[in-house]
């Protein structure tokens, strides 16, 4: 339920965010502040998005909460390739361009609103906003990815992912070409201290663990074809790992070359191989998927 | 006489010096690669240099840039020739042929600080990537580098040496069966 607050400025000067804080206890200062800057304060009237923006005195101050968000998921019938499903797992192949799951900027079209429509049963598995997630891919990268579809499964899954008992493979396709034909990375990951949207190998004290291993698959003479197995789960881990190599994934605006000669729209990064264990049977599983459409597409130029 | 054992022990000094140099460097470097890395895995110096230069731990059996993959004993007989030969021939070189002799050093400290791999390691330690180029170390840096400057010392000598024939030689139009018979006066 939005709500609308109006009060006077005391009679000193003031700051705008903190004069908030006092008439509004029940946001915190950070909340404020961001409601000041979406614009959502007026001072006599007129919209003041300056969080450090001085009171005078006597001014009237309007304050408009917008209501907060709901927190249940609409299921949203989106199509999904689903590679397997039993009454505790569901694999699916994602396609490039999906999110995962809800988060700042993306809060539909997610590969879970898409989940809820196929199983509803998953709702609330694991938490509310990320039903049945127990891993994660890249919007750009496509491939396997595992839901649970109950609490059991849920923590059996998280918890392989943690004892890192789960065997994942990944395609990529490099501008460049690794030091070795096969080799190996273990270089912490972190936040990237030159730029808080990316992530980057940072020295051992900081970041966490990563490894990664790579063989080469075929060579062209500017890229090679590489299948990569992540032993650890950071963020964009492959991403990051082979620019540190200095061959960076084809395509990759963010980790890679700016230009790219090759007609590649999204990462050439696909999760090709997953081998799990069930819960159902206790047996381990590989599951397969073959490379979509737009990266076969790549390498047919490349051998032609 | 004592002249000549004097000379003679300054110059196995310099040709020992830097072999000696490149081999401290060679098994240095490959130590600190063996202890920090595990076979195939690579270690990136900085982003700027990243796709230029990276360290890896990686074995090779064969020759300088892993050439001739299988040569095994093969190499390390060549080496152990190799190493007699400038050691027995170094003092005979001139002494003023200052390139010569560090190319020749250069070959010797390369050889045997792959040598000392095979002998204690059985395998190679090649830790220098460059592009795509195959991965090498000092030692295959320190024997290229050798073989340049002796290729280069002894072409430019060569040069050199045909240059003082050809002014040696007298001028075109005096005896000899060279002189070409259009410079002869027309009759008449």
């Amino acid at each position: 339920m939005a709500r609308r607050l109006a009060f006077t400025a005391p009679e000193s000067r003031l700051r705008l965010d903190l004069a908030l804080v006092a008439h509004i206890p029940d946001l915190s200062r950070t909340r404020l502040q961001r409601l000041i800057r979406a614009g959502h304060v007026t001072v006599d009237g007129a919209v003041t998005e300056k969080t450090g923006f001085f009171l005078e005195g006597g001014e009237q101050v309007e304050v408009m909460i917008p209501a907060a968000k709901p927190t249940t998921l609409q299921a949203e019938d989106i199509p999904l390739d689903v590679i397997f499903e039993d009454e505790d797992l569901l694999v699916i192949n994602k396609s490039a361009g999906m999110v995962v799951h809800p988060s700042v900027g993306h809060d539909r079209g997610t590969l879970v609103h898409a989940v809820l429509a196929h199983a509803p049963d998953i709702q609330g598995v694991g938490g509310e906003l990320r039903p049945g997630v127990v891993h994660r891919l890249d919007r750009d990268t496509s491939g396997l990815i595992i839901l649970a579809k109950n609490d059991a499964a849920h923590q059996d899954f998280s918890r392989q992912f943690k004892e890192r008992e789960i065997e994942k493979t990944y395609l990529a396709l490099v501008d460049g070409s690794p030091p070795t034909p096969e080799g190996r990375v273990e270089a912490h990951i972190g936040r990237d201290p030159k730029n808080r949207k990316r992530m980057a190998v940072v020295t051992e004290g900081r970041g966490r663990e990563a490894i990664s291993s790579y063989r080469t698959l075929e060579r062209f003479p500017q890229q090679t074809y590489l299948e990569v197995k992540p032993f650890t789960g950071r963020t964009h881990q492959i991403r990051v790992h082979l620019t540190y190599l200095g061959c960076p994934i084809s395509g990759d605006r963010v980790y890679g070359r700016r230009t790219s000669k090759l007609p590649l729209k999204r990462q050439f990064l696909h999760a090709s191989g997953l081998k799990v264990r069930i819960p159902s049977t206790q047996t381990l599983k590989q599951f397969t998927a073959p490379l979509p459409a737009d990266l076969e597409g790549v390498l047919l130029l490349l051998r032609a | 006489m004592q002249e000549g054992n004097l000379s003679k022990v300054r110059d196995y000094l310099t040709l020992l010096g830097i072999a000696g140099a490149v081999i401290a460097l060679d098994q240095g470097a490959k130590y600190l690669v063996r202890s920090n890395l595990e076979i195939g895995e690579s270690w990136s110096p900085g982003s700027l240099l990243s796709p230029l230069i990276r360290i890896v731990n990686w074995n090779n059996t064969g020759a300088a840039f892993g050439l001739f993959p299988s040569g095994g004993i093969v190499f390390t007989v060549i080496a152990i020739v190799v190493t007699v030969a400038i050691l027995y021939y170094f003092p005979f070189v001139p002494r003023d042929q200052i390139a010569l002799r560090f190319g020749l050093a250069l070959q010797l400290g390369g050889a045997n600080g792959n040598l000392i791999d095979r002998l204690i390691h059985g395998t190679v330690t090649d830790f220098i990537s460059v592009g795509r180029f195959p991965v090498f170390n000092v030692a295959d840096a320190s024997i290229s580098v050798g073989t340049a400057i002796l290729v280069v010392a002894m072409w430019i000598e060569e040069r050199r040496i045909r240059r003082t024939k050809e002014s040696e030689t007298p001028p075109s139009g005096g005896e000899g069966e060279e002189s070409t018979s259009q410079l002869d006066p027309p009759i008449g």
